[in-house]
């Protein structure tokens, strides 16, 4: 179960990925694609994994839509053989991609965490206030 | 067809990097199994990429399933990011840097180790006379 899951869930992202890397133009060779995906994917598997914690989501959920259906839709392989393009070309490009993917996504991650506390947050204090 | 051809691949990427998480999984804190995946995936795409443009000639929807569909699944920049954030968050600094300067100066020396591996590759397996022009 938790097998097709992933499998799937990596079917999915990856088809994503590959739609956003089509639709997404690449100016003066910086690759915007490729930071969409990894920034929002960020975002997202931090959200996934903040709401799958708090309500207890079952493995093959969380592992189908985290570990498979995100962790396909970004990808790092991609990332570097752009950056070593960049760095070949244009440092101050490369240097710029880097920084915004690292530091962006874990900034990224954060946000995505505090839209879980958000969407989560009137249930569990609700929660709370029942039980005390 | 192409977007068939990636998700197909993308399949089995996730899935390879299930099982080789649950088998690296981490040491002492520090990420192994993602840093490996990714170091992996960086060093063979740069290395596809090359030969197949090179040397190796394949049909265009499995060179776009393997490196975009296959590798770009089994590679993963999110969990990296949120292995950063969970780093940070225990207070282990010096382990994160240590992660995030391997997981990027790593993918670069990868990725060019295997283009230069598929340049040499194709240039040494040419036939003598054309590779003495």
């Amino acid at each position: 179960m938790n097998l097709i899951a992933i499998g799937v869930g990596g079917l999915i992202g990856g088809l994503f990925r590959y739609l956003v890397e089509v639709l997404v133009p690449t100016p003066m060779s910086l690759p915007l694609g490729t930071i969409t995906v990894n920034l929002i994917g960020a975002m997202l598997l931090g959200l996934i994994y903040f709401v799958a914690d708090e309500r207890q989501w079952p493995s093959w959920l969380r592992l189908g839509l985290g570990t498979g259906m995100i962790g396909a839709f970004t990808t790092f392989s991609t990332f570097s053989l752009e950056l070593s393009e960049l760095v070949a070309r244009h440092v101050g490009l490369a240097i710029a991609y880097g920084f915004v993917s690292i530091v962006g996504g874990v900034l990224f991650v954060m946000f995505g965490e505090w839209i879980g506390g958000l969407l989560l947050g009137g249930r569990v204090v609700a929660e709370q206030e029942v039980a005390s | 067809m192409k977007i068939a051809a990636v998700a197909a691949f993308g399949f089995f990427g996730a899935l390879l990097r299930f099982f080789i998480t649950e088998n690296l999984g981490t040491m002492h804190g520090f990420p192994t199994a993602t840093l490996f995946i990714n170091l992996t995936g960086a060093f063979i795409l740069g290395w596809f990429y090359t030969i197949t443009i090179q040397r190796m000639y394949v049909h265009p929807l499995f060179r776009l399933g393997l490196g975009t569909g296959f590798l770009g699944a089994f590679t993963t920049f999110s969990t990296f990011a949120v292995e950063m954030w969970k780093l940070m968050n225990a207070g282990m600094d010096s382990t994160a840097a240590l992660y995030v300067t391997f997981t990027v100066i790593g993918g670069l020396l990868a990725c060019w180790i295997g283009i230069l591996a598929g340049s040499w590759q194709a240039y040494s397996r040419r036939p003598l006379q054309r590779r003495s022009r």
